[in-house]
């Protein structure tokens, strides 16, 4: 017996699967006992940001930042977080740990702002051009206002994005997840480069809407249609969308005649000075249909300030009976987006003739109630925004599929597929060893099966290969046709014992016969998957075609030495 | 030396004991006698098949214009999951979208408690947004999850994963072809994965089941499978040492039962333990299209195979 032990182990076949397999583990680096929660994203402007923490994207899941403790509380999972997160108070101090440092954030508070009648002076600084030297200089300004009162209605989110901490380096694909899929078709077929300048934009895009966990891809399908798909992981939103949709050509026209378009704009204000609900409109309405406007201010180029100085120039002043400080200029600045009118504003008459680089853009969100209505807006402001900072889509996009999983469903699914394959894989086991009475040839299979299993999975982290359902479809496949050959070569083995008329060298020849003769129908049958309808079930033809080949090359050549060796 | 000895004892006893410890194989001389004496006449069964699957398959392209169902995926739509939180009211939620056309609700129910509410529609992808609020707000669950297809490009799906059948077909029978370098043996392996795949679309048909694109991949893993047994089958016969065919077939048998047993079990455990709609459907498929194969592969193939080598060698 130990003959044979030294001489499975002197066959390179056997020592080239154990080390593909242990490499694999390292890749796949399993740390089952992981606590804590994974940082996914960090909403700009936030207490979280402004504290120092950020979402850089990783190459592996298990270098993720986590989140182990919070002001001294122990973070296991994502219930414990919202736990903890829930009693922070505005103005506290909240001290976050992380497997990586220590943060110091201050909770920001949610504030409101009413505009009351009184009437005060205040000074603001303007660029504004200088007739006479044609420069632009910073000027101190007093306006008279309305006085605001701010009151404060609780305390702002954090403003982290987190999930369970990643426990393998194994990518889970939306199915499992949770998370947005959108699938544009662009209205031309692009080049190259102008694709992936299309996917850079809209990358940026996401990005300043505040979502960094994106995956953005071109596709082609065998009709040669080209697509883009969008994957973000973690949200269920249907903003995004309309985000990704809009091209993003932004005009703005007094009287019919473009004063500055997308290009001329050099800064969009973010921050929470000159961003947010507009302190002057606020919120209006009854519950069931409220309206609030936002606000934000962009700068524009001195060239564009000094177009539109000359086009208010020819306009006259319409004088306003009720409020004679309130005078405005005959025509409104009209702002389209892809020629579609965004907001008309009123000109001020003191703007006249003059060079301003500020401009104030805005818009209106709806809902049932102040609340809802708020968020709306907050959520179009983010959009617009989004879109003048990374400016236009080289083409206009078509939304051709959207699909949205919950995380809540989606870990349901993943629990759900562990068992079956847990089950699936005790039923292979109980069938086996009942044919196959020696367990010295039963238990092999099993084992190769489980370790082209390993290898399999340890080559996806490689690729970065994200799993979905379609790639738990392909590892069945996979798998079904590793058992499947084994039992042929163990049924080889073992028959025509009492003739004993062949040699091992056929058998073996004749067993391979059959394996690899269906290993290329099973390449074929998979290849043309590779191209079909945007590539969506591309993942299951990649990993049925790794899986086989891993089992052909390199696990099914060491069982075979190993039946040799041992029925020898 | 001796412990080797032993060993291989061993094996040929207890592969001597197999025969009578296997299910199929209890009365295995019996009806092994039977099959070798009427194995033309065996081939009645699966002819039988063959024209129910067409004939099934033709009333429903004469009723429905389609040969099967086919799903949001393969022809645009909407699809809607719900996770309830008591109970959704699935009347009153038909009642609000009854201005949707083509609008199935239906309740996923384990042991009578409802899991899941499903909402289908064959509407475009601009109305969804307006769809799923007022679905919101009339079912208040307490998870949702959508799924919109374009109608072009579920309807380009279709066109291409038929494609990707065809020519999948197509480049396996130039490869099973080469194998063998025997054009009518080759045809018969062919022949027999056809017959498999229209019988389980003609099952799928009369149980109602309608067709994702996750479906017509399983289609291209029943070819693969299929063509598994068919080749052991051929190989075994074209090339076997035994003197007698219906050895040979039998050797085959006995290996290729195996094969078929063990993947069946497997998937129909995950078939009833699968709670996803997806990944139940490629089991579904398969599980249908294996069992018809264990039909075609040994009665169809092994007969059909059988009487053209009788007729080639004049045994």
């Amino acid at each position: 017996m130990t003959n044979k032990i030294k001489e499975i182990f002197s066959s390179w076949r056997i020592w080239l699967v154990l080390i593909c397999v242990v490499l694999s583990l390292i890749q796949i680096a399993p740390n089952l006992g992981r606590e804590g929660v994974a940082i996914r994203s960090v909403d700009t402007q936030s207490a979280a940001e402004l504290g120092g923490l950020s979402a850089s994207s990783v190459a592996k899941p298990s270098q993720r930042e986590i989140i182990t403790e919070i002001n001294g509380n122990k973070i296991s999972d994502i219930d414990d977080y919202y736990e903890i997160v829930n009693e922070i108070e505005y103005n506290d101090s909240v001290r976050i740990q992380t497997n990586r440092q220590i943060y110091q954030l201050t909770a920001i508070a949610q504030t409101n702002i009413t505009i009351l009648p009184e009437l005060e002076e205040i000074t603001v600084v303007e660029s504004i051009l200088n007739n006479d030297t044609q420069e632009f200089e910073l000027v101190n300004v007093t306006r008279l206002v309305n006085k605001t009162l701010t009151t404060i209605t609780g305390t702002q989110d954090l403003g982290l994005t987190v999930f369970n901490a990643p426990k393998t380096n194994i990518l889970l694909g939306l199915d499992f997840q949770g998370g947005t899929r959108v699938i544009l078709k662009p209205e031309v077929n692009l080049e190259d480069e102008e694709l992936e300048l299309l996917i850079q934009n809209m990358e940026d895009r996401l990005n300043v809407f505040g979502l960094s966990d994106v995956k953005i891809r071109s596709a082609n399908d065998l009709a040669g249609d080209q697509f883009v798909v969008v994957e973000i992981a973690g949200i269920n939103e249907d903003e995004i969308k309309d985000l990704l949709a809009q091209q993003g050509k932004f005009e703005a026209k007094i009287a019919e005649e473009t004063v500055f378009k997308g290009t001329d704009v050099r800064n969009v204000c973010l921050s929470g000075e000159c961003a947010g609900i507009d302190p002057y409109a606020g919120c209006q309405g009854a519950p069931g249909e409220v309206v609030c406007r936002y606000r934000f201010t962009i700068t524009l180029s001195q060239e564009a300030a000094q177009r539109q100085a000359a086009a208010t120039a020819r306009l006259s002043i319409v004088p306003n009976e009720f409020n004679p400080n309130d005078a405005r200029l005959s025509e409104p600045i009209d702002l389209f987006l892809d020629d579609e009118l965004v907001s008309s504003l009123q000109i001020g008459a003191d703007l006249k003739g003059r060079a301003i680089q500020e401009v104030s853009v805005s818009g209106s969100g709806i809902g049932i109630d102040q609340r809802t209505a708020t968020q709306d807006a907050l959520n179009d402001m983010k959009r617009m925004q989004s879109i003048l900072k990374t400016g236009s889509l080289p083409v206009k996009l078509d939304v051709v599929n959207v699909e949205n999983v919950s995380a809540f469903i989606g870990a349901e699914f993943f629990e759900n597929a562990q068992r079956v394959a847990l089950a699936s894989l005790i039923t292979v086991i109980v069938i086996l060893l009942f044919v196959y009475r020696k367990p010295v040839v039963s238990v092999p299979i099993i084992v190769t099966s489980l370790f082209e299993l390993i290898i399999l999975l340890g080559v996806a982290v490689i690729i970065k290969w994200n799993f979905d359902l379609a790639a738990i479809a392909g590892i069945i496949a996979a798998i079904g046709t590793g058992v499947n050959d084994q039992v042929i070569i163990a049924d080889e083995a073992l028959r025509g014992e009492k003739r004993q008329v062949r040699s091992w060298e056929e058998k073996s020849k004749n067993a391979f016969f059959i394996i690899i003769g269906a290993f290329l129908t099973m390449l074929v049958a998979m290849v043309p998957l590779l191209f079909a309808g945007a590539g969506l079930l591309r993942g299951f033809a990649v990993t049925t075609i790794i899986g086989i080949t891993i089992g052909v090359l390199i696990t099914r050549p060491a069982y075979a030495k190993f039946v040799q060796i041992i029925l020898k | 030396m001796s412990n080797d000895d032993l060993i291989h004892h061993e094996i040929n006893v207890k592969r001597e004991e197999k025969p009578k410890k296997k299910k199929e194989e209890v009365g295995q001389n019996k009806f092994s006698k039977f099959y070798e004496a009427n194995y033309k006449k065996l081939l009645i069964i699966p002819l039988i098949l063959i024209v129910a699957s067409v004939l099934i398959l033709g009333i429903n392209f004469a009723a429905t214009g389609e040969l099967f169902h086919r799903d949001i995926t393969l022809k645009g739509g909407v699809s809607v999951t719900l996770i309830p939180q008591d109970t959704i009211d699935i009347d009153l939620l038909e009642e609000a979208l009854s201005d949707y056309p083509d609008v199935l609700v239906r309740e996923i129910k384990s042991r009578g408690i409802q899991e899941a509410v499903l909402v289908e529609a064959g509407i475009d992808i601009s109305q969804v947004d307006a769809m799923v609020s007022i679905i919101e707000q009339t079912a208040n669950p307490q998870d949702i999850s959508v799924r919109s297809i374009g109608a072009s490009l579920g309807q380009s799906f279709f066109t291409q994963a038929i494609q990707a059948i065809l020519f999948a077909f197509l480049l396996m029978s130039i490869v099973v072809f080469i194998y063998f370098r025997s054009a009518v043996p080759a045809f018969f392996v062919v022949w027999t994965a056809f017959i498999d795949m229209i019988g389980t679309l003609a099952v799928l048909v009369l149980i109602g089941e309608e067709v994702s694109s996750a479906g017509l991949a399983a289609f291209l893993l029943l070819i693969g499978y299929s063509v598994d047994t068919d080749i052991l089958l051929t190989s075994r016969v074209l090339k076997g040492k035994e003197d007698k065919i219906h050895d040979r077939i039998t050797g085959a048998f006995k290996t290729g039962i195996t094969l078929t047993a063990t993947a069946l079990a497997a998937i129909t455990i995950g078939y009833l333990m699968g709670s996803e709609g997806t990944l139940k459907q490629i089991m579904l498929v398969l599980m249908i299209g294996l069992s018809l194969d264990v039909i075609h592969t040994w009665l169809t193939n092994a007969g059909l195979l059988r009487w053209y080598m009788e007729r080639k060698y004049d045994k």
